[in-house]
């Protein structure tokens, strides 16, 4: 396959708050190839927004902790640098975007400043230089009249246009990955496919490869060429995004992809899955989704299943697929 | 119960809330059984015995008229506990009672009184009380009187504005609809609301008010001589500064030392009864 | 902007109206007659005529109003009664002793607090916040005539390292600023540090981390503009609170300012004076919470001339 730049092991990351310790994370592999497209999926609570977080070592410590794994980015384990090295990571070569454009952006201080400061701390070029790139950056990100808006507030501008700047920003120093923790969800319908269109897009022109955090299968099956499901903390699927969305394994994803409604189907009520997701600090003994599942057998109540590989580079963590290779489609 | 003493617990684990709170009670108990336990008179006069140094007669000394500063200090507890407690008790309740009207009623009441605030939060605190007894005179009522009205506007403002919140909760509208007074309603709901808020305020105003009470009486315009106020009793040892320091250290100390335990212990209560403020 | 200064100025126009009606108010709020509190019971009677007479108390209470206000514009506060000198030149003479201290105590204290307070929120709930933070209740805590007693002890009387009474020089300042703004001091620290903490917990503050400023930019710079901004009202308020409590300062070190002046007004029942001192002081603290109004502008760029 193509050349990975990201490889994820063994991730764990734990918060200690007031009533017990909460495991956000246990044990997460992926690799992220060049130029990829990689969507995390699971509900809230899944644990997918602190891995991305734990990507860019962005966990507020206390309470959180990366307790143990590596990341490895380029070969070298970001765990394992030095903050000061970290930092030149963090908007350089891995940039991030997030859930709230509303609030993400610094109320006090001018879009154009917050763009452009951002090549003038990794690059060391002049503030005029940056300004000037700035511009061409906001022009990238499709906003009309780029030089009005570098004197804009943030409060000046909607949702929509929030997200380009948060989009402009994180694409500013051509960074090799770029992470987008649920970008679209705080936006209007007719937005959100603009902006999905537009970070496409800018990942085709720079060669970026994406992680996208989302719970929105209709954003993974615009933009995804791989899929990683989460539930509980664990990976539970991996697959390319055709073939999970044709033959789900797992029970999860396969309730996920059924509680989407399809127009030509006439259904009385929406498919859901049932129960709830359990709490963090009760989690059930076995397979996690053991609570959930319609599948169940007495070894998923008492053990956990592995997270295994099986054929069409695609994995699972479920007991149904424990030696029965040959059952995959 | 359950909750309370998951409070109860959350406040006795800071430390200094705790010794807040120990100093406060034992404020407290000189204040109510000091008396009893001293055979002096706080007026006594000794002339024969002024400025003294702490000795085994006079513990803390004697101040300008040979009266006993341990005797004077006891007495001074009772009436810094009687003014704190009353005013910030009367300003408390009158606050409570605006604030129900300004957020229950809205419109013109609650624009007139907001407005009224507004205008006594232009007097900074010791003006306004040094103001009061311009015009009702010094003394212990007045004094009290003071500190009771210049604390009126902010318990008003929290109490208003957790009556307009509750206002807004859709169970109480749909109260409304359905034609239930929800005035009771409301005041049911005003007190485990507005509670852990008006307690920890409650608990700030009664440093403050030790703080404005010796202020005032410092200046001349609180208590009046020979009632020994800690305040008064501070102004008279200033004339003695450098010959006999601890008749101003005792009182000032004393005064410092239970504002401190005050806010030590209104700072732990915000933080037991509401952890989500903790930062604030 | 200067439409917005001047809807700003304007607005304060009904709060000073208010204001000088209450305090005109008072000398009609004291129990009694007024004049015979100021003459003593047994004044004679023809005295009490003309000193009724003098201060319009025979008019009706409007006329009588407005009579105040337009002398109070003029700068016109009426006789003092004790000095039998007019108010408006002893307030002239005072007035720049106490802005003097207001505005040093003010800065002391902001300076001071500030950088206490983000350095107890950089180091949030380790030993030097606690320590910061317990220091801090301890000034809050400390009647400041007590703390200038204690410094004319340490430092005039034992160390002679300040002089502890007067104010002839630059140096006579020192104490009295220190003492008046030192309660603030904690104040300050701590709205600064809790106004800090709700930043730092900001999403544009992750953002900051994620495109990679080092934490030293992103304190004193993203974070601290933010922080700033309640902080700034916390400083017009604790201006109002120095004005007034300059009274007891004044009183320690012997200063001839306006709030001591205004506490012998009321001792003596001089109402001309009680009257003009408590008018300015509040106009005053008015007139600073304006300027702090127009300085929001200046660091929150939300807000809409």
């Amino acid at each position: 396959m193509t050349d990975t730049i990201l490889k994820v092991r063994d991730l764990k990351t734990f918060f200690q708050v007031e009533e017990g310790l909460v495991v956000a994370v246990d044990g997460v592999d992926f690799d992220l190839s060049v130029k990829e497209t990689l969507a995390i999926v699971g509900e809230s609570g899944s644990g997918k927004s602190v891995t991305a977080l734990s990507i860019l070592r962005l966990i507020q410590e206390p309470p959180g902790k990366i307790s143990s794994g590596e990341i490895l980015y380029q070969g070298k384990d970001l765990l394992k640098l030095t903050n000061n090295a970290m930092r030149r990571i963090r908007g350089n070569e891995i940039s991030m975007i997030f859930q709230e454009p509303m609030s993400s952006l610094n109320p006090v201080f001018t879009v154009g400043r917050q763009i452009s400061e951002v090549m003038i701390v990794h690059e060391k070029i002049s503030k005029k230089e940056a300004e000037a790139r700035a511009i061409e950056l906001i022009k990238l990100v499709g906003i009309p009249n780029p030089e009005k808006c570098m004197k804009n507030y943030p409060h000046q501008l909607s949702g929509g246009m929030r997200q380009r700047i948060m989009i402009a920003i994180a694409l500013a120093c051509k960074p090799k990955i770029l992470i987008a923790d649920e970008p679209t969800t705080a936006l209007d319908v007719t937005i959100q496919s603009q902006i999905l269109k537009l970070m496409l897009d800018l990942k085709n022109k720079l060669d970026t490869a994406i992680i996208i955090i989302t719970h929105d299968l209709g954003v993974v099956a615009q933009l995804a060429e791989n899929i990683m499901i989460m539930y509980a903390g664990r990976a539970v699927e991996f697959g390319d995004a055709r073939s999970i969305f044709k033959i789900p394994l797992h029970p999860y994803t396969e309730g996920l992809l059924n509680s989407i409604p399809k127009i030509d189907e006439n259904l009385k009520r929406l498919k859901i899955i049932e129960g709830t997701v359990p709490s963090p600090f009760d989690l059930p003994k076995g397979c996690k989704f053991s609570t959930r599942c319609k599948y169940i057998m007495k070894v998923c109540r008492e053990k956990e299943p592995e997270y295994q590989s099986l054929k069409d580079n695609r994995k699972v963590r479920c007991w149904k697929y424990s030696g029965a290779e040959e059952n995959v489609g | 119960m359950l909750i309370k003493s998951k409070v109860l617990k959350r406040f006795l684990k800071r430390k200094s809330s705790l010794v807040g709170g120990i100093i406060i009670i034992i404020f407290i108990l000189v204040a109510i059984f000091g008396p009893y336990l001293t055979s002096r008179n706080p007026l006594d006069i000794d002339l024969r015995n002024t400025y003294q140094k702490p000795n085994r007669d006079n513990w803390l000394g004697t101040d300008n008229l040979g009266r006993d500063t341990l005797t004077r200090l006891i007495y001074g507890a009772r009436i810094t506990l009687i003014i704190s407690f009353t005013s910030v008790f009367l300003g408390t309740l009158v606050g409570l009672i605006l604030g129900v009207i300004a957020g229950y009623y809205g419109g013109l009441i609650d624009n007139i009184l907001m407005r009224t605030t507004d205008i006594l939060l232009a007097f900074p605190g010791l003006l306004l009380a040094i103001a009061i007894v311009a015009i009702l005179g010094s003394g212990i009522m007045n004094t009290m009187l003071a500190i009771a009205f210049y604390s009126i506007p902010y318990i008003a403002r929290i109490v208003r504005g957790v009556v307009i919140s509750i206002k807004g909760l859709e169970y109480i509208q749909a109260c409304e609809v359905i034609g239930c007074s929800n005035f009771i309603t409301i005041i049911n709901h005003i007190i485990p609301n507005s509670m852990s808020q008006v307690i920890v305020n409650t608990t700030l105003n009664l440093g403050t008010a030790i703080l404005t009470s010796s202020a005032l009486s410092f200046l001349g315009l609180g208590v009046q001589p020979p009632h020994p106020e800690w305040g008064a009793m501070l102004s008279t040892a200033r004339d003695v500064m450098r010959t006999t320091p601890i008749a101003a250290l005792i009182p000032g100390v004393a005064i410092t030392l239970v504002v401190l335990s005050f806010s030590l212990v209104g700072d732990g209560l915000r933080d037991a009864l509401d952890p989500r403020l903790k930062n604030n | 902007m200067s439409r917005y200064i001047i809807g700003r100025l304007i607005s304060i126009i009904p709060v000073l109206l208010i204001v000088s009606f209450l305090v005109f108010l008072m000398l009609h709020l004291i129990p009694g007659d007024p004049v015979k509190n100021m003459l003593g019971l047994h004044a004679p009677p023809e005295a009490v005529e003309e000193m009724t007479k003098r201060l319009g108390l025979d008019k009706p209470l409007h006329i009588q109003y407005l009579d105040f206000l337009k002398k109070a514009i003029k700068g016109d506060f009426g006789t003092s009664i004790r000095t039998k000198q007019p108010v408006i030149k002893e307030i002239k003479d005072r007035y720049p002793y106490t802005i003097k201290l207001a505005i040093g105590g003010t800065f002391f204290a902001t300076i001071v607090g500030v950088i206490l307070g983000i350095i107890s929120a950089v180091n949030q709930n380790k030993l030097w916040d606690n320590i910061l933070m317990v220091l801090s209740l301890l000034s809050v805590s400390t009647p400041s005539f007590f703390l200038a007693l204690l410094a004319i002890l340490v430092f005039s009387l034992y160390l002679g390292f300040f002089p502890s009474i007067g104010i002839q020089s630059t140096k006579h300042y020192i104490l009295p600023i220190l003492t008046l703004g030192a309660q603030s001091v904690g104040i300050m620290a701590r709205m600064t540090r809790s106004a800090m903490l709700d930043v730092l917990n900001q999403d544009y503050i992750r953002t900051s981390r994620a495109k990679g400023m080092s934490e030293k930019l992103i304190i004193y710079s993203h974070a601290l503009k933010n922080a700033l901004i309640p902080v700034l009202t916390v400083i017009g308020l604790r201006f109002g609170g120095l004005l007034a409590g300059s009274a007891l300062i004044e009183s320690v070190f012997g200063i001839r300012g306006i709030g001591r002046f205004m506490v012998d007004g009321v001792l003596t029942r001089d109402y001309p004076v009680v009257q003009a001192t408590v008018l300015l002081i509040a106009t005053t603290f008015i007139i600073i919470n304006l300027i702090v109004d127009l300085l929001y502008k200046i660091v929150d760029p939300r807000i809409k001339y």
